[in-house]
């Protein structure tokens, strides 16, 4: 609407006059040029109408009147012929049209303002802001209201100035619209922002309708001005609101108080299938085809009663299946509190309904699984209260499941065992979720005691702590458990649980007593820490990896314990938790000291009764030879003495002295030939003479001494050559050397209070292409001053010795060609050794003999 | 009464010895029998003289001490004397104690050996005077009436005729007549020498 600023009753318009003046020249020049008097006349009236549209009551007035001059003058002017009468009356019949349509134009006029008056006095006083624009747009007229709210005059406002109260950015915006709807002739509506005289701008929505006239053109475009702003501010919240909500799944959307849709989130359009363009501007019950839980104007009620509604609806999605949704509907006002929107916020709970079932269902598992479970379930609270128990539960206490409930659960435990499992549940409530684990006793209602194992776990039930409890009846177990307890506690053998870390698991006292250590204080230990690291690493742990790998393992052992020195029957057998891995071993010891003691001295009295044969034997052979020898001795001393009582006789009787005499020849002879005899019998023994190998003879011997010399704590040890050749002799006797040797070392050395008791039995070559066997001792030695008579026959430093052992051990070797002597060993105790020459031949007779005797 | 000349008896299973024992006593005038067992010595028929025996110890068969024992038992008295060749103290003082007159080892001194069998001959003459003096008082004991021992009997405990009358319901001039005949058969010139008599003949009432 560009353009001047004059108004119409000021007649300050440029183009009305100036038309009309043209117009007025136009007629005055026709009405000369064609001599039409009557025509022309008439058109002087249009140009007096064009004025009144414009102009005040005067300049019509002036106007009419200068039409009639014009008119006149132009007659007289244009007359050329004779005064006609037909002339002048065409003349005044132009005139008084003029000055009838003037009159009747001014009148009109006139009415017209009077009307325009009191309309605009209305418009002036309502409240709502309202124009007038002509049909092109240009603004004629704003209200007195839209002047005093903008703070802009009529004046300013005209044409399109009135822009000049429109917030820059909503003024393309709104001049488009603007002409789109001059454009259209339609009527149309635009928001947009109006400055207020303080200078605040607010929303408003600009509304404009064209009036037309019975042709239907338009007259003047009439507009108002609505302030919307809370409105705005309501759906900018809401659509905030909703920003947020499409973040979300559920479905959201608002309507308006006529139900339709002005927003849809995405929640929605995932839901029922309808994207947002579609949905909004949709009455939304129409849309999803909604199925109330009561009548529509109810809930209408009940939302704007109250603000809220919730329920379950029916939805039909677009695909036409059905959702159930509980929907929430939140009623939204503005500022005044008029009703604004809706906001329907709706969740599937389909699914739920689904879920629901199918939980019910579960629970009844559930719920049957713990009336039914053989397991005896109780939950308590923190003051030991039963919340439940299942029927199981109860009828293992024999009670019934009302007798419990409500009742304290300490009461079912074994007087001694409540302070303990009072504890644990403590400790269950102190943190929730933790499983603890115990056994205990409880008691039934007929008195009897249970042995239970409980399995509890603190949790929050409706924000409260409760616990379960598991409970299992272990009795039998229990039972079995007491019996192999009793087994390991009153067993007569010391019994121990090893685990693979070599530690203690489980000791009964006899164990304990055996290292005079409680067993409770061994449970834990290390084994090298009870029974000392050398003994664990050299003789216990291999046996006990053996056991651990899966082999029963028995032995014995001589071993220092509280009690002394203990012969120990040891065996480990593997335990298996599983099938396959062994997880400890069962130690068992029996003690055979006693046994073995015995044992010892039975064969120690078997040694001895040997020797005691032996001495025996050999006083016998000897009473036998010296019988036999005797005899005839006895005959010749006797025959003697009667030979010389013959020749002493007077006279003397020489035939009786002979025959004595010869009696004693014949007996001397004889006296001979009983010891040749005698050889001859001790020659019949055939002299054996194998190949023996040394070492295997030592270690013969070694074997046979071993315990001997365990039992006195001696450590023997051999040292033996490798690749010794044979020697050739008596493998027996050569033992019997050897055996002889060691058991004056172990005798050497049992007597020994301090020091080391060691015996070290060892073979070698010697140089002079023999063999050399030594036993060397760390005993108290030898005397130097005996050492020539050590190996005399009868010589003996030992109190029950005979002495012969060293005698014939020597008459031995030196039958076999070899040689026998002691040293002194360094730095105490003495060597024994000998030496055989290789291929040592036969061993003679006479030498047998010899060391026989 | 005559004395046999005495006899000594050899026990050796050793011929050598038995013979050179034999030529030693035969040398000092002793009649010797010698044999080789225990069996040999039952066997044979030895003479009523006073003798003595030597024994080994050791024979085969049955040992000596064991052959003294059984000697005992059958009546034969001889006194021994044993040898022996390996012979000990328990031995020796075992067969002492069941009567041996000494026990000699191997080989002997010869005087103490015939000593010893000497000592063993003048035993056994003792004892073969007191069995014969024995003998006869039997004899003349076995020669008395019953009713005469009867009467002894109570005489020599020492009761009096009256009393010996009482006791066999008797009068006492016939206890007086057989008392009188016991004193002549027994050749008794005492009470007294009566009651010695009784008392070697182990006579009670």
């Amino acid at each position: 609407m560009p353009g001047g600023s004059s108004s119409p009753a000021v007649g300050a318009s440029s183009i009305v006059p100036a038309a009309a003046g043209a117009l007025a020249i136009a007629i005055l020049v026709f009405d000369s040029v064609a001599h039409l008097e009557i025509a022309a006349g008439a058109f002087y009236v249009a140009v007096v109408l064009m004025v009144v549209r414009s102009f005040e009551r005067r300049t019509v007035l002036l106007v009419s009147g200068a039409c009639i001059a014009l008119a006149v003058s132009s007659h007289l002017l244009t007359r050329e012929g004779p005064f006609s009468v037909t002339a002048l009356v065409d003349l005044g019949i132009g005139v008084s049209v003029i000055a009838i349509v003037t009159y009747l134009a001014l009148h009109n006029q006139a009415a017209e303002r009077a009307q325009r008056d009191q309309l605009r006095l209305v418009i002036d006083t309502i409240p709502t802001l309202a124009w007038r624009t002509r049909p092109d747009g240009y603004a004629e007229f704003f209200n007195q209201g839209w002047q005093d709210y903008t703070g802009v005059s009529l004046e300013q406002a005209q044409g399109w100035g009135w822009t000049r109260a429109i917030h820059p950015d909503d003024l393309a915006g709104l001049t488009d619209t603007w002409r789109a709807m001059l454009g259209a002739g339609q009527p149309g509506e635009a928001e947009a922002r109006l400055r207020r005289a303080d200078g605040e701008h607010r929303w408003f929505l600009f509304r404009a309708e064209p009036l037309r006239d019975e042709r239907g053109n338009i007259v003047n475009w009439y507009g108002t001005y609505t302030d919307i702003e809370d409105q705005k501010r309501a759906e900018a919240l809401l659509r905030e609101q909703a920003g947020l909500l499409d973040l979300t799944h559920d479905t959201i959307f608002v309507r308006d108080m006529n139900d339709v849709i002005t927003y849809w989130n995405r929640g929605a359009e995932e839901r029922y299938g309808w994207p947002r363009e579609e949905a909004v501007g949709k009455v939304s019950h129409q849309l999803t085809q909604t199925t109330f839980p009561a009548p529509l104007e109810e809930i209408t009620a009940a939302l704007l009663r109250t603000g809220r509604w919730e329920g379950e609806l029916v939805h039909t999605k677009r695909d036409g299946t059905q959702v159930i949704v509980a929907s929430r509907w939140s009623l939204q006002r503005d500022e005044q509190g008029n009703p604004l929107a809706t906001l329907e916020t709706n969740n599937d709970i389909t699914e739920r309904k689904q879920a629901e079932e199918a939980l019910r269902a579960s629970e009844e598992q559930w719920k049957a699984a713990f009336e039914n479970n053989p397991t005896m379930y109780f939950m308590v609270d923190e003051a030991g209260t039963v919340l439940s128990v299942n029927p199981f539960g109860a009828e293992q206490l024999g009670y019934s499941v009302d007798e419990l409930v409500g009742r304290s659960v300490w009461d079912n435990f074994y007087e001694d065992d409540r302070a303990t499992v009072q504890g644990n549940v403590a400790s269950c409530f102190e943190q929730l979720g933790r499983s603890m684990r115990w056994e205990a006793r409880k008691t039934r209602k007929d008195g009897a005691v249970l042995w239970v194992r409980e399995t509890a776990r603190a949790m929050a039930m409706k924000t409260r702590p409760v616990v379960l409890i598991a409970c299992e009846d272990i009795t039998e177990r229990k039972r079995a458990e007491v019996l192999t307890e009793q087994v390991m506690e009153n067993s007569p053998d010391g019994m121990a649980v090893v685990g693979r870390d070599y530690r203690y698991r489980r000791v009964n006292p006899v164990y304990g007593r055996l290292w005079q250590t409680p067993a409770d204080r061994i449970v834990g230990m290390r084994v090298a820490d009870l029974l000392g690291t050398e003994v664990f690493e050299q003789t216990i742990k291999p046996k006990l990896d053996r056991c651990l790998a899966g082999e029963e393992v028995s032995y014995t052992l001589w071993l220092g314990s509280a009690f002394g020195r203990r012969y120990l029957a040891i065996s480990y057998s593997p335990l298996r938790m599983d099938s396959k891995a062994v997880e400890a071993a069962l130690v068992i010891i029996h003690d055979l000291t006693e046994h073995e003691l015995a044992a010892e001295a039975l064969r120690e009295a078997q040694m001895k009764l040997a020797h005691v044969n032996r001495v025996t034997t050999m006083g016998q052979l000897t009473a036998s030879i010296a019988h036999e020898v005797n005899q005839p001795v006895a005959a010749t001393v006797t025959n003697a003495q009667a030979a010389l009582r013959w020749l002493a006789a007077q006279p003397p009787d020489l035939d009786e002295a002979r025959r004595a005499l010869d009696r004693i020849v014949r007996d001397g002879s004889r006296t001979g030939e009983v010891i040749s005899r005698i050889r001859s019998l001790v020659r019949k023994a055939p002299p054996r003479t194998d190949q023996v190998d040394l070492n295997e003879t030592i270690l013969e011997v070694v074997a046979l001494t071993r315990r001997e010399a365990e039992r006195h704590g001696i450590a023997l040890q051999t040292r033996l050559a490798r690749d010794l050749p044979p020697v050739w002799g008596d493998r027996i006797q050569l033992q019997q050397v050897i055996l002889n040797l060691l058991t004056n070392g172990i005798d050497a050395l049992r007597g020994l209070g301090e020091g080391p008791r060691e015996l070290l039995v060892g073979s070698g070559q010697d140089d002079a292409q023999g063999v050399l066997v030594s036993v060397r001792d760390s005993g108290p030695g030898l005397d130097p001053e005996g050492l020539d008579r050590l190996f005399e026959a009868f010589h003996t430093t030992k109190p029950d010795g005979i002495g012969m052992g060293l005698a014939i051990s020597r008459s031995i070797v030196e039958a076999h060609g070899g040689r026998l002597w002691a040293t002194p060993n360094a730095p105490r105790g003495a060597i024994f050794q000998f030496t055989l020459p290789l291929g040592a031949g036969d061993v003679s007779s006479s030498q047998h003999t010899q060391s026989a005797a | 009464m005559s004395e046999e000349p005495p006899v000594v008896f050899v026990i050796d299973d050793d011929p050598s010895v038995r013979e050179a024992l034999a030529g030693l006593l035969r040398s000092v005038g002793l009649n010797v029998f010698s044999f080789g067992s225990t069996q040999e010595f039952l066997q044979s028929e030895r003479a009523d003289a006073p003798g003595c025996l030597v024994l080994d110890v050791r024979l085969p068969g049955r040992s000596g001490l064991d052959f003294q024992r059984e000697l005992a038992q059958t009546g034969i008295h001889l006194p021994i004397v044993f040898i022996t060749g390996h012979g000990d103290i328990p031995m020796s003082v075992r067969a002492i104690k069941a009567g041996a007159i000494e026990f000699l080892p191997k080989p002997f001194h010869d005087q103490e050996l015939l000593d010893a069998i000497q000592l063993g001959i003048e035993r056994d003459r003792a004892r073969r005077r007191e069995a014969a003096a024995l003998a006869d008082l039997q004899q003349r004991f076995d020669s008395l009436t019953p009713r005469e021992r009867e009467i002894m009997a109570l005489v020599v405990t020492g009761r009096m005729n009256k009393q010996i009358a009482a006791d066999l319901e008797v009068s006492e001039i016939t206890v007086k007549v057989h008392r009188g005949q016991v004193m002549r058969k027994m050749r008794a010139k005492s009470l007294a020498e009566l009651v010695r008599m009784a008392d070697r003949l182990d006579i009670s009432a």
